[in-house]
């Protein structure tokens, strides 16, 4: 066993790694994730910021209104916001939709006064009474409040009423307020129904009783009145069988599921839009000085199946209006005439033309599915629900056998990254799991891959799934490569910190030592003479009493050091204190072939104190280890033990670290804690000695056990919070 | 051995052991163990406080920390040297770095002490640069 000099003081985990000038943008969005809208902003956004050039990092997150009953909930969401992103820095924040931009305006000033924020999608009511907040610019949808009712007015001169459905967020209620108070001063004449903040069951019920000459627009529905999530094409498809009068929404995304249409906006070109403002920003422009920018319209879109339902004419639609799902219709009206004309043979022209059109189709959408397929980087492949590959782009880049009834394990996938990969498919397919991303190595043709796996479930009644592998090398070793040189910083660092230390430590001791041994030698040659001088005797014992002194200062400051010193007091978890020991010495471990071995008790129960010192002390426990492993180098043994254990009673914390090296003769078993004791050349011995003061002074106890030639275990014990 | 050194062994007088160390305990302690063994002793703080002493003169043999403060022991030496002749001197060093280690191969390998050294080794160390053994 050898006992190293050891002593990373205080502060060996400040390494910066953060390179260049790569900037970093936070996207917020709002909850609950899955919004289509927010999902195309996104795109929009993510597309213009990792174009080339860029060279920006990407972070989004989602963030929750606070409910009106629920105060606490905003102080919890603050709270866990500040921990997740109390070390990640931001060079700038986009908020998509008013949602998120209200919700994140009230934490803003707690959490990022100074990180300019650029919003978008915000409709012009939110956008009016948010203001222009510090530091910030973004975009806003150009429309009029009432937009839909005044489509709707033009499509529908004699209606009488408007019906206004809504839902039952904050922003749900702000944003309807602001349609009820806008409704009023377009058409004072209306009646207006208040559907707003109703269950659906009973908003159903409402719908299908709707007096004559009325229409129905349905505004800002993000949550029901129980607080549930709703989708805009959920709703839609829930509401518009039912409904005995025309539906109004202005998004693209319930087009085709029972709205009549609307003014549209293209989300994914605002999202773009932001995002090059936060490329200005970025690149030093003062976000203040950015004008705020309003998005056209993408023009007036329509729904040709609703517009027949409601006897709309078309010649009331707006110039440009751009009309889908005509082609239905058209088939429609092709059967009714054939039926109208002729009887049997009418019946056979039927039969042939479905079979014709519904040919036409399927080629048709089988040419287009194949182009996508085959437009797609890397591997992308279909399967039916028992895992069998039915659709393919022809790209291989590993091997299928890893999926399928009869799965085998494939060379160069460790096999626990494959059971991985085939339980997410697997709960894919069942529906307990959305939209798995897996990154896992890859070892093919003597090359180490990355390789990427996505799989989304087949939204139809017979299951499957699509997956996509990509090759995500190129971006996994840029990031290992970091990872790498921050540690290897680290490990510099400490190695530094111990040079220094075992050096100024010597120096220190040395001098009053010097003067020890030379007075001692003179009183002795005094003592000597013929007539000893005793008063020459008498100062040279006084001298090396405060030399000694002085030497036992040396060791008391440093130990002060490292009791007071900047030790702080606080719970902590001694399982995530070895963790992180362990993992600072994972390259050294990996660099000597010894694997550590880590079993961390679930229960240990946490104790007060000082992480870092806590740190140093298990750092220096498993240095001691590699080192006894190194010198046995035994084959068979490179490998050490950290174990964390609740004590019998439960209340006390414990870390055993052993090795399987020469272990410790039993003569020198009590002295391994002494100041300087070393059976290493070039060590102080101070290693033990500190990390006992250090465990001392946190209430706690260290000893070793040693079995002589098979290894020793050190333990370390303190009593648990109360 | 040249200049006023060689004439004060010659003449036989009681040579005068210069101490320059800014430890005082390091001072004290090899004060009192060359007086002894018989040595007549002085010590200095700094080289500055050295060269600027009268004592300056009187002194046969020098025992030089390397490291002081303001002047180093070697740069002193070297004063001693370009004022005419080149005093006997044992370094001593509380260092044992890389960086001590070289300097002392570039100022030519002299006799040097690590700190804390056997007091009896200093004494034969004086003996063998003032070729008395």
């Amino acid at each position: 066993m050898r006992l190293i000099a050891f002593a990373t003081l205080l502060s060996v985990v400040s390494a910066n790694a953060q390179t260049g000038a790569r900037k970093s943008v936070l996207i917020v969005l709002p909850d609950p994730p899955g919004r289509p809208l927010s999902n195309a902003v996104f795109d929009g956004i993510q597309t213009e910021l990792r174009k080339p050039g860029h060279n920006i990092a990407v972070s989004a997150d989602y963030i929750s209104q606070v409910p009106k009953d629920q105060p606490e909930f905003g102080a919890a969401q603050l709270s866990w916001y500040r921990t997740k992103y109390s070390t990640v820095k931001f060079d700038a924040i986009v908020a998509v939709g008013p949602q998120a931009l209200v919700a994140l305006l009230r934490l803003r000033q707690d959490l990022w006064p100074t990180v300019p924020l650029i919003w978008c999608a915000l409709d012009p009511d939110t956008a009016k009474r948010v203001g222009r907040p510090p530091l910030s610019t973004g975009v806003t949808l150009d429309l009029e409040g009432g937009l839909a009712q005044r489509t709707a007015m033009r499509l529908l001169p004699n209606a009488k009423h408007m019906a206004l459905v809504g839902g039952s967020s904050p922003t749900d209620r702000m944003m309807n307020n602001g349609i009820i108070a806008s409704a009023r001063e377009i058409a004072s004449a209306l009646d207006f129904i208040d559907l707003t903040n109703l269950p659906l069951e009973e908003l159903k019920k409402r719908l299908a009783k709707l007096p004559p000459d009325t229409f129905v627009i349905v505004n800002s529905y993000f949550y029901d009145p129980a607080g549930r999530p709703m989708f805009m094409r959920d709703l839609m498809e829930a509401i518009a069988p039912v409904s005995n009068s025309p539906i109004f929404e202005g998004s693209e995304f319930a087009l085709g599921a029972g709205t009549v249409g609307g003014q549209m906006h293209h989300y994914p070109t605002i999202g773009a839009e932001a995002a090059q403002m936060a490329a200005r920003i970025l690149g030093g422009e003062d976000p203040a000085k950015i004008p705020v920018a309003k998005t056209q319209s993408s023009g007036f879109e329509f729904d040709w199946r609703q517009l027949r339902k409601w006897n709309i004419p078309l010649d009331r639609l707006p110039p440009g209006s751009h009309i889908h799902f005509r082609e239905e219709t058209v088939w429609e009206r092709f059967r009714w005439w054939i039926a109208g004309t002729l009887l049997f043979a009418a019946v056979e022209s039927l039969l042939i033309a479905i079979l014709l059109v519904a040919r036409r189709r399927g080629l048709r959408s089988e040419a287009l599915n194949s182009a996508i397929l085959a437009s797609l980087p890397g591997q992308t492949f279909i399967i039916d629900r028992e895992g069998v590959i039915i659709r393919s782009n022809q790209r291989e880049n590993i091997p299928m056998a890893l999926y399928g009834r009869e799965w085998t394990n494939v060379p160069g996938i460790a096999p626990s990254d494959a059971a991985r990969i085939r339980s997410s498919l697997a709960a894919v397919l069942v529906g307990d799991l959305k939209r798995p991303v897996i990154e896992f190595p890859y070892r093919h043709d003597g090359h180490d891959q990355w390789i990427e796996i996505r799989i989304e479930a087949l939204d139809r009644p017979e299951g499957g799934a699509v997956i996509s592998h990509l090759d995500i090398t190129a971006g996994k070793s840029a990031e290992i490569e970091a990872r790498r040189s921050k540690e290897e910083i680290l490990h510099l660092n400490r190695i530094a910190s111990m040079g220094e230390l075992a050096a100024s430590l010597a120096h220190e001791l040395n001098q009053p030592l010097a003067g020890i041994l030379t007075n001692a030698q003179g009183a002795i040659r005094f003592l000597g003479q013929a007539e000893p001088d005793y008063g020459e005797v008498r100062a040279a014992l006084a001298d090396i009493r405060d030399d000694g002194t002085r030497a036992g200062e040396v060791i008391r400051k440093m130990r002060n050091m490292l009791k007071t010193g900047t030790a702080q007091s606080l719970p902590l978890s001694l399982n995530e204190v070895a963790q992180e020991a362990v993992a600072l010495l994972h390259p050294d471990a990996h660099l000597r072939k010894i694997s550590i071995h880590l079993e961390l008790d679930p229960e240990l129960p946490s104790i007060e104190g000082d992480t870092i010192q806590l740190q140093q002390v298990i750092m220096n426990l498993v240095l001691n280890a590699m080192e006894a492993v190194t010198e046995a180098s035994k084959a068979d043994s490179s490998q050490i033990e950290v174990r964390s254990r609740a004590s019998g009673d439960g209340r006390r914390a414990e870390i055993y670290v052993s090795d399987q090296g020469l272990g410790i003769p039993p003569e020198s078993l009590s002295r391994v804690f002494q100041p300087f004791f070393s059976t290493k050349s070039d060590g102080l011995g101070m290693g033990l000695s500190i990390s006992r003061s250090i465990v001392e002074a946190h209430g706690g106890t260290i000893d070793v056990e040693s079995v002589p030639g098979s290894g020793a275990t050190f333990r370390i014990s303190f009593p648990a919070t109360l | 051995m040249r200049g006023w050194f060689a004439t004060l062994v010659q003449m036989g007088s009681p040579v005068t052991i210069g101490i320059v160390d800014d430890d005082l305990s390091v001072r004290k302690g090899l004060s009192r163990f060359l007086r002894s063994a018989g040595w007549r002793v002085d010590t200095f703080s700094s080289a500055e406080e050295c060269l600027a002493s009268p004592q300056l003169l009187s002194i046969g043999c020098f025992i030089i920390d390397v490291h002081l403060g303001g002047m180093n022991g070697f740069e002193f030496l070297r004063h001693l040297d370009d004022a005419g002749s080149r005093p006997p001197a044992v370094f001593i060093t509380a260092h044992d770095e890389a960086v001590t280690r070289e300097a002392l191969t570039n100022a030519g390998s002299p006799i040097c002490l690590r700190k804390p050294f056997a007091p009896d080794a200093l004494l034969s160390s004086i003996q063998s640069v003032l070729h008395l053994e």
